[in-house]
């Protein structure tokens, strides 16, 4: 009875989901067609999206609840698959960000590009981005795996377009590119995996399956880890990040940092529901992706003056937190422990939810900055928080809570993640002990980088003094660029005041992948509950926090003396005339702790020490550099062309050479049709 | 109501200074001076207190609420540590996350303050105690996952009720282990020698002290009552999990753990009297030996 109370209210929500997609692609498309008419244009692509995502939010929000699960079916005209959609609760946990974050980037559209763009651009921008919300949306609620690779290839396309919206310059064009390619890259390994997983030639999820343990079962796992772990930015196959989010418009990057790199996420998880069963070294294997993405994604941006490269570099950072906490939940699914699975994968989930709240902020943010003083490069801000007061302030919420800083959201998920390798630990047995200790050990790491990194940028980028004019004359962001950040910056309150609520209706979307273990949505709400009280009580200690803080700010105005208040100079040790060029600058903070790790990051250096009795000139410059790109990449491509050069010598331009591969082809499918190897022909 | 948690938390609160006092006295003592009262930090705050402020053109907003912040976020952290074996107000499972994360609250935004002032000192003190964040916080935490393993609880009330004299006489290479590391990291975090020197505001001691160089008045104040809460805290998790008296009488065991804690200022004081500060190369090798002190330590608890 309560299945079929589902399935009855399933197919209203799916329908309209889909409905709301529909609208997406409409708008968009209307959008393209009005393109001479910008501000037309603008409207209507603005409007389709806050319209469409609006109406596909709720249904999206029951299916994550686990109240609404289902699927629908439609033929087409394709010779395989089938237009196959169903929602459950995995499903619904991320579309709802996807939605969120979509009415807020399209509202930050509008004011982002009300100083208008090139002629007939804004029209393709609405087109592509429409396009990707509902590829995206379409991605997750697919259920066949030839309708998932349309839409999968649908999203690297649109999003491919507006990474390559600002064409003139030739660095965005590279950055298009590289992220084409590693798009398709990795599309390339979803072919054969739904090609392994397919047992009937129907290409449906419903009816893929392996037999736990087998050898296609570990195949199946490797393939998607490389094809959707590509997606999701895991060292080494990062490289495209951190040229492709920077390039994009901010509100596109948010976009796809906020949720595209989850959708490579959401795939593994698919996959891992689908196939059911773990083996213990897929657990290692995520978790020994998760120590190095998390520790080199954080000491990557900690080389980086540019400010979204720095923000591209932590999503990495982000994502290896996450494999860590779904390397525990798999951990403890392949060892039959309830617990260490729940809060492992809670953690992750919970992660995911943040990250799309507090990284969307930053980089909408961060486009704000881009807006009011025309440059991104840290060493040439300063003082923006005086210029620019909102945008800073939610800079400033959004840092602390990625850092994982206490009243905000961040802190619930490492929480979560931690509350899991404790239990790890406490379980004295040493198989399970061993992750949790090297989980712990990373987690503080990479959290304490990460603190590193965020006081870097919002201390250099908004506080002090200008360090060049662009910073100096830097102008606050409109309403429509405001309004959005501040709804997500309270959005990071709001998670961190409901977490025990947001952990509780995360147990329909956990259950999708226990399914070995038989525990089903409400006894994944039993092993939840022992975290119910830790986040009672983070909660109320954070409401102490902020109730202490303004408690002790009061008594100190109220001091006899505590509203006299001079204005002087900064002291800096009596020196008489400071400049803005004698603060410290973005690298020259982080130098210690970039020095420690040099070993692993490897910049590049020059030096031309002084020499001689009397020395003139001396110099030396460091660059950060991925060292992924230029010593595994690079040189593996340079190889690839090398290799496919070879075959220029089948490209010899004369006609006759053609015409005899034609011929040649053709006699060698005959030979093997009536050889008898041409049965199913 | 924890009326014992409750007791021991305002009591940590008033006497925090003091410690301060006890280790000013110790090194006067070693140096051959008199050296100030003991009760000397308490007349420094209440001096500060009564000041006006002076603040710098360059600072804005972050730099005025810093100190409340920093201060709020420590006396969060202090309703957690159970002192004298007694519950603490607020405890739960893995609440050493929380603890350690509001430290890092009041770091963070100090660190913000300090490059609020757009001076290259304070800068230069950012940069470093970033650094030292960064490593102290691994050997932090798998130290208190060797606590947890031992104790064979995930809270620190549970941890400390549960060390008691026979489980740390069965597990007392682990305990000193674990000790040592926690001694490295309060020394660290609380800016002592031979991490930083608290005496001097010049370059070759540039990590807390530098930082708040352009503090003045009760924001100053705040700052020292905060960096003394800071040690009594981190003083507190050493001393209980290196003595673990817990004769089940609530005031004989608040009169050790006092008792305790000003051997404890005794003992720094004299740490900072017989060495001096290392070179900042060997300060970051310092902390990642601590973490594999913490680590050797975990190894140890899981044999026994």
């Amino acid at each position: 009875m309560q299945s079929l109370l589902h399935s009855a209210q399933a197919i209203p929500s799916l329908k309209l989901i889909l409905t709301g997609l529909i609208l997406l692609g409409v708008s968009g498309a209307l959008s393209f067609i009005l393109r001479r008419k910008e501000h037309v244009a603008a409207a209507v692509g603005s409007w389709g999206t806050v319209l469409g995502s609006a109406l596909a939010l709720l249904p999206s929000a029951l299916g994550a609840l686990g109240m609404a699960s289902g699927s629908l079916s439609f033929g087409w005209r394709l010779p395989i698959g089938s237009f196959s959609v169903s929602l459950d609760a995995l499903s619904g946990f991320f579309l709802v960000p996807l939605f969120i974050l979509a009415i807020c980037a399209a509202v930050y559209s509008r004011g982002y590009f009300s100083s208008g763009a090139r002629p007939g651009a804004l029209g393709a921008y609405w087109l592509f981005f429409n396009l990707l919300t509902a590829s995206m949306a379409l991605v997750l609620v697919s259920s066949n795996a030839v309708l998932f690779l349309i839409a999968w290839e649908l999203m690297s396309v649109a999003s491919f377009a507006l990474v390559a919206f600002e064409h003139e310059s030739s660095e965005s064009r590279r950055a298009a590119w590289i992220y084409l390619f590693a798009s398709h890259l990795g599309a390339a390994f979803l072919m054969p995996l739904f090609i392994v997983l397919d047992s009937d030639g129907s290409l449906s999820f419903a009816s893929m399956s392996l037999a736990p343990g087998s050898r296609m079962a570990s195949l199946a796992f490797l393939l998607a880890l490389a094809g959707f772990g590509l997606k999701a930015g895991f060292v080494p196959t990062h490289v495209w990040l951190p040229e492709a989010h920077p390039a994009a418009p901010s509100p596109v990057s948010a976009l796809m940092s906020g949720i595209m790199i989850k959708l490579g996420v959401y795939g593994i998880l698919r996959i891992l529901a689908i196939l059911g069963s773990s083996c213990v070294w897929w657990a290692w294997l995520l978790l020994a992706l998760g120590v190095v993405s998390g520790c080199l994604g954080a000491l990557f941006a900690l080389g980086q003056g540019n400010l979204k490269r720095l923000l591209a570099y932590s999503s990495v950072e982000n994502m290896g937190i996450v494999s860590l906490g779904l390397g525990l939940g798999l951990l403890g699914l392949s060892y039959g422990h309830p617990g260490l699975t729940a809060l492992g994968f809670a953690g992750a989930f919970f992660h995911m939810l943040n990250h799309s709240v507090f990284k969307g902020l930053l980089f909408l943010c961060a486009g704000s900055v881009m807006h009011g003083a025309k440059t991104l490069n840290m060493e040439s801000l300063g003082g923006l928080l005086r210029r620019m007061p909102w945008t800073g302030s939610c800079f400033i919420c959004g840092s602390a809570a990625i850092s994982g800083l206490p009243p905000f959201n961040g802190f619930i998920g490492e929480f979560l993640i931690y509350m899991a390798a404790f239990a790890g630990v406490l379980t004295f047995d040493f198989s399970l002990l061993a992750p949790s200790v090297v989980v712990i050990a990373a987690l503080a790491l990479i959290g304490g980088l990460a603190a590193a990194v965020f006081a870097k940028s919002s201390g250099i980028a908004f506080l002090g003094e200008p360090r060049a004019p662009e910073a100096a004359h830097a102008h606050e962001s409109p309403w429509s660029m405001r309004l959005p950040m501040i709804a997500l910056a309270s959005g990071c309150l709001f998670v961190a005041v409901l977490a025990p609520k947001i952990l509780m209706a995360l147990a329909p979307a956990v259950a999708t992948l226990t399914g070995s273990l038989d525990m089903d949505a409400s006894q994944m709400a039993v092993e939840f509950s022992v975290a119910f009280k830790p986040l009672l009580a983070i909660g109320s200690m954070s409401c102490a926090l902020l109730l202490l803080f303004v408690v002790i700010s009061i008594a100190r105005s109220s001091l006899p003396m505590g509203s006299v208040e001079d204005e002087a100079g900064t002291w800096d040790c009596g020196y008489a005339k400071p400049t803005a060029k004698m603060q410290y600058s973005g690298s020259s903070l982080v130098q210690p702790l970039r020095d420690f790790f040099k070993a692993v990051t490897r910049p590049l250096e020059s030096l031309v020490a002084p020499s001689g009795p009397f020395p003139t000139a001396a110099s030396y410059s460091s660059k950060a550099r991925d060292f992924f790109e230029d010593l595994l990449w690079l040189p593996m491509l340079k190889a690839a062309s090398w290799a496919f050069g070879k075959s220029h010598a089948l490209q010899s331009g004369h006609l006759h050479f053609y015409i005899l591969l034609i011929m040649a082809a053709l006699g060698l499918l005959l030979l093997w049709t009536f050889a008898g190897g041409g049965a199913s022909l | 109501m924890n009326w014992h948690g409750l007791a021991s938390l305002a009591l940590s609160l008033v006497l925090a200074p003091a410690l301060l006092g006890v280790v000013n006295r110790t090194k006067a003592f070693f140096a051959g001076r008199m050296g100030a009262p003991l009760l000397q930090p308490y007349y420094d705050i209440f001096k500060m207190l009564r000041k006006g402020s002076v603040y710098s053109r360059s600072c804005g907003q972050v730099f005025r609420m810093a100190p409340s912040l920093s201060l709020a976020a420590l006396a969060c952290a202090a309703a957690i540590v159970p002192f004298a074996g007694a519950p603490s107000l607020s405890s739960f499972s893995c609440d050493m996350i929380l603890f350690a994360y509001l430290l890092g609250v009041s770091r963070f935004f100090s660190v913000l303050a300090a490059l609020d002032t757009a001076s290259s000192f304070e800068g230069m003190g950012s940069s470093r105690e970033l650094q030292f964040a960064a490593l102290a916080e691994p050997a932090f935490m798998i130290a208190m996952a060797s606590l947890a393993l031992m104790a064979g609880d995930a809270s620190l009330s549970g941890i400390y009720q549960k060390l008691d004299f026979g489980q740390w006489l069965s597990m007392a290479a682990p305990a000193l282990l674990v000790s040592a590391a926690l001694l490295v990291v309060l020394l660290a975090e609380s800016c002592r020698v031979p991490f930083d020197d608290p005496n001097t505001h010049l370059e070759l001691t540039m990590v807390h002290e530098v930082m708040v160089l352009d503090n003045g008045g009760p924001d100053l104040g705040m700052i020292v009552y905060a960096s003394s809460l800071k040690l009594w805290l981190l003083g507190a998790l050493l001393v209980m999990t290196l003595i673990p008296l817990r004769t089940g009488c609530f005031a004989l065991d608040l009169a050790a753990f006092l008792a305790c804690m000003a051997l404890l200022g005794i003992f720094v004081g004299s740490i900072e009297s017989f060495l001096a500060r290392f070179r900042f190369i060997k300060i970051p090798q310092m902390l990642v030996g601590a973490s594999a002190l913490a680590l050797l330590a975990m190894l140890l608890a899981l044999g026994a």
